[in-house]
């Protein structure tokens, strides 16, 4: 017989372990290259996991393989735990290194234009809290979420920019409940934990996460959180309904309303009064199912208080120039801006503008406007 | 400020809907990637035209509300089915433009070329309009939206290339005559726990006695109609509502229930019967691919996909049926063989889990699936007959050759893709069984240099009019400045 072929069964376990070391190698490779200005801003997480991942197999499957001393039926478990954590990684890779290709060209039109914005938003947020840094960028998604793994943020595709952007204080909300920690009685706590314990149960903790992340994003950008949530993010018709993942939307807006209403700005307590409102009317008018007595719709004074608690000690990150976003929201030019505005009163100065919108075509023009305000500031640009 | 609300929320679908459906986001993007126009349209026809009708949908309720807002719930509704399915669209599109973009990005990167050259060569084979590939993550979901093909993301490399026509299998099975015989494959699978539901039904409708008749007159019709019975039990449903009698809970219960099984068990017979095809064309490499790259004994079935074990089965029982009656030793019988050795050994050594039941067990008939398939698509060549598979040991063979005589491997440029992959695995495999552990990396290097040439040539020769999907605005570096190990390409 030509070419007589011996192919020995137990090769095929080795040829999947080389294969998985080769994927998770060319995911670090992939990371690796990132372009420059991206590359630079992330730190060493997803690279680590990845590394720590390559380490796990080794010590897992390439040297008791080599060394004969594993049994096929272990290796093979082994191996399907090893792909399970790695298919995770490798997807969160392809998800930055796909978001970082598509964030390509400098024009103003391009799908992942409102990223350059979103990064100075998010740096503008952290440089004022305790936090040591994000050390990540924005990438478009499907969906907004935060990756713990590369900390990056995504931003939903397709989006409307200056409308949905706050949208990035939710999300680094993430980054601070699993970053937030105080050194005391000799050991190191972290905040949020500490807040899910008081509930003493009342909500799961990663409903809690969710909860202090919208209350995170209420104190460090102000009411266009809120008016982001009811206007685009929030369903109407889940009003009392909660998921897997995230609490009922109404215990949200709830949250938040009463955050905004402790405010000792004026223009921010009568924006909660209209949000509770308009949210009320929304679900009225989509005949949402109504509240069960198992639904928690109302947000505790406890909860509000607890998110207080943790949220005072970055006083320097609360959103408090309302007044600059009320001057920036009659004339949304670059003449108008100021050495010390922020990404975060343009984004006001929008919502302000918006609210006071005639028709469609004045909205547009604000967006047109507002955009191009946030890029100057984003960008350190001349006006 | 809530008229408003629910009023930008339509606006604001829609007009990203119409971005959608004109391609206003890939334009923007300024690629130095350029999409053959005829070829990108074919790619998103599907997914644009969705976008439009919906877009339409909201549009036409932008209208109503304007002229009546106590339509305002009904938009409500409407809003969030439509978002719901334009999350899909949105998904898609965004997969693909980060597809281009990083295939953009990867300038020297050649297994997505190549990929779009086998895509190539089956479609010509099936006489379909051809795709191309994008590097993206295997998350299992397959898309009726979807007409482009997916690498697996970071597993770029040659040897995976033959599971690029796994993902035209979807396609084509889609596209063509082929959509009868996974209606017939879901219909067989079915059958028994359809009937049995059916029988339970009759036993146990409820139904008041002057109308019992009339029920069971419909569950009759339903076990004549296994594919379809879903739909009849809804229309038992509607029917009885008209004579003015709610209908009994059960039927509801057994039509949701029917309805389900249904859908998990076509989406199982399309993953079986993209294997089947991708086998088909493509021979003995990609049996090799899925079995020793992909295919985890350990993978229980899904409500989305069918256990690996089905799958690895569905793979070597049609490399068999192909090999079979042609007289003498049977075609593929070495590969077969070792194939099904490796992958019994790995199945002997763990516990296989048991499937989760959400679908009909599937067993594919290879004899019978390849008949059909011989029979659905006209054109014998879209086989990987002996013709291709003399041609591919040949050429493997004389590597191996070479390899061991420390001569240079041929580079030919007329060999189709199809043949150099079944090739290179050939090579492989004789140089894994010959050579010493301390030279079987080097050779397979070698093997991997050679293959990635002859690819290129392959590549190159196509005239652009006829086969090229994408053309790069700006020169690509000649083949010697560019490193290969192993099969492995970094990104550059």
């Amino acid at each position: 017989m030509k070419n007589a072929v011996n192919l020995q069964p137990s090769k095929l376990l080795d040829a999947r372990v080389e294969s998985l070391r080769r994927d998770l190698e060319a995911a670090l490779v992939a990371v690796d290259v990132l372009p420059e200005r991206l590359g630079s801003r992330l730190t060493g997480g997803l690279r680590n996991e990845l590394s720590l991942a390559l380490n796990e197999l080794t010590a897992q499957l390439v040297k008791p393989l080599a060394a004969g001393d594993i049994y096929p039926g272990d290796a093979w478990a082994r191996l399907h735990a090893c792909q399970l954590q790695s298919a995770a990684l490798t997807a969160h890779t392809l998800q930055l290194v796909s978001g970082a290709a598509l964030r390509v060209g400098n024009s103003a039109t391009t799908p992942a234009a409102m990223c350059v914005v979103a990064d100075a938003l998010g740096d503008e947020i952290v440089s004022r809290t305790t936090l040591g840094g994000w050390g990540s960028f924005t990438i478009l998604g499907s969906d907004e979420s935060y990756i713990h793994s590369s900390r990056a943020i995504v931003v939903p595709f397709p989006t409307q920019p200056i409308w949905t952007i706050s949208i990035v204080a939710h999300e680094l909300g993430h980054f601070a409940a699993r970053s937030l920690t105080e050194f005391h009685h000799g050991t190191s706590h972290n905040l949020v934990d500490e807040l899910h314990q008081r509930q003493a149960g009342a909500f799961p903790w990663y409903w809690v996460e969710e909860l202090f992340a919208d209350a995170f994003a209420t104190w460090t950008i102000g009411p266009a959180y809120a008016l982001t949530c009811v206007s685009f993010s929030f369903d109407p018709l889940l009003a009392n309904i909660p998921s897997t993942t995230h609490p009922c939307n109404s215990l949200r807006v709830d949250l938040m309303s009463a955050l905004l209403s402790r405010s000792i700005n004026s223009d921010e307590r009568s924006v909660a009064t209209m949000i509770a409102g308009c949210w009320e009317s929304l679900v009225s008018a989509s005949e949402a199912d109504p509240a069960t007595s198992e639904t928690e719709t109302r947000a505790t004074a406890q909860l509000v208080e607890a998110c207080l608690t943790v949220l005072d000690r970055l006083p320097e990150a609360s959103y408090s120039s309302q007044s600059e976003a009320g001057r920036l929201s009659f004339n949304l030019s670059a003449e108008n801006l100021k050495l010390d505005t922020e990404i975060r009163d343009v984004i006001n100065a929008a919502w302000l503008a918006r609210l006071r919108a005639k028709n469609s075509i004045e909205i547009d023009e604000i967006n047109r406007r507002a955009i191009r305000l946030a890029e100057v500031v984003a960008t350190g640009g001349s006006p | 400020m809530e008229k408003t609300v629910l009023h930008l929320r339509l606006e604001n679908l829609s007009a990203q809907l119409r971005d959608a459906s004109q391609d206003t986001w890939l334009a923007s993007l300024n690629l130095d990637l350029v999409a053959s126009s005829i070829h990108w349209q074919t790619a998103m026809k599907a997914v644009s035209g969705e976008a439009e009708d919906l877009a339409v949908g909201l549009d036409e309720a932008l209208k109503d509300l304007s002229k009546d807002p106590s339509t305002a719930a009904a938009a409500w509704h409407l809003y969030f089915r439509t978002k719901a399915r334009s999350d899909d669209i949105f998904r898609e599109y965004l997969m693909i433009l980060g597809g281009l973009a990083l295939r953009d990005r990867m300038k020297n990167e050649l297994i997505c070329p190549f990929a779009d050259e086998l895509i190539r060569e089956c479609a010509l084979s099936v006489g379909r309009p051809t795709s191309f590939a994008i590097p993206a993550f295997d998350d299992a979901i397959s898309s009726t939206l979807r007409r482009v093909a997916r690498i697996a993301f970071p597993d770029l490399n040659l040897w995976t290339l033959p599971l690029v026509a796994h993902e035209y299998g979807h396609i084509v099975l889609r596209e063509t005559q082929l959509e009868k015989l996974v209606k017939e494959l879901v219909t067989d699978g079915v059958r028994a726990p359809t009937l049995a539901a059916l029988n339970e039904l009759r036993q146990s409708i409820g139904l008041p006695s002057n109308l019992r008749d009339f029920g069971a007159k419909w569950i009759t019709q339903a076990e004549g109609a296994i594919y379809t019975a879903p739909q009849i039990l809804q229309q038992m449903a509607n029917s009885l509502a008209m004579l003015g009698e709610d209908s009994p809970p059960r039927v509801q219960e057994i039509g949701a229930q029917l309805t389900e099984l249904l859908s998990a068990t076509t989406t199982r017979v399309r993953v079986l019967l993209a294997d089947a095809f991708a086998t088909y064309t493509c021979g003995p490499a990609y049996a090799n691919a899925a079995i020793l790259l992909r295919l985890s004994p350990a993978q229980p079935g899904s409500r989305d996909r069918p256990p690996d074990s089905s799958r690895a089965d569905t793979i070597l029982a049609m490399l068999g049926a192909m090999g079979e009656g042609h007289g003498g030793p049977q075609r593929f019988q070495q590969t077969e063989a070792w194939l099904r050795s490796a992958w019994e050994m790995s199945t002997t050594s763990i516990d296989v889990p048991a499937d989760d039941g959400a679908a009909a067990h599937i067993e594919i008939d290879a004899d019978y699936v390849l008949d059909r398939m011989r029979f659905l698509i006209p054109n014998p060549k879209a086989e990987y007959d002996q013709e291709n598979w003399n041609a591919a040991t040949n050429l493997g063979s004389k590597w191996q050759g070479q390899i061991a005589a420390g001569e240079t491997l041929e580079v030919q440029s007329s060999a189709s893709l199809r043949d150099v992959i079944n090739a290179a695995w050939w090579a492989r495999s004789l140089v894994l069984s010959k050579f010493d552990v301390e030279t079987v990396d080097s050779a397979v290097s070698r093997i991997v240099t050679a293959a990635t040439a002859c690819c290129e040539k392959r590549v190159e020769v196509q005239p652009d009019a006829d086969g090229g999907v994408f053309l790069r605005k700006s020169h690509r570096p000649p083949v010697g400045e560019r490193e290969h190990s192993n099969g492995i390409r970094p990104v550059r």
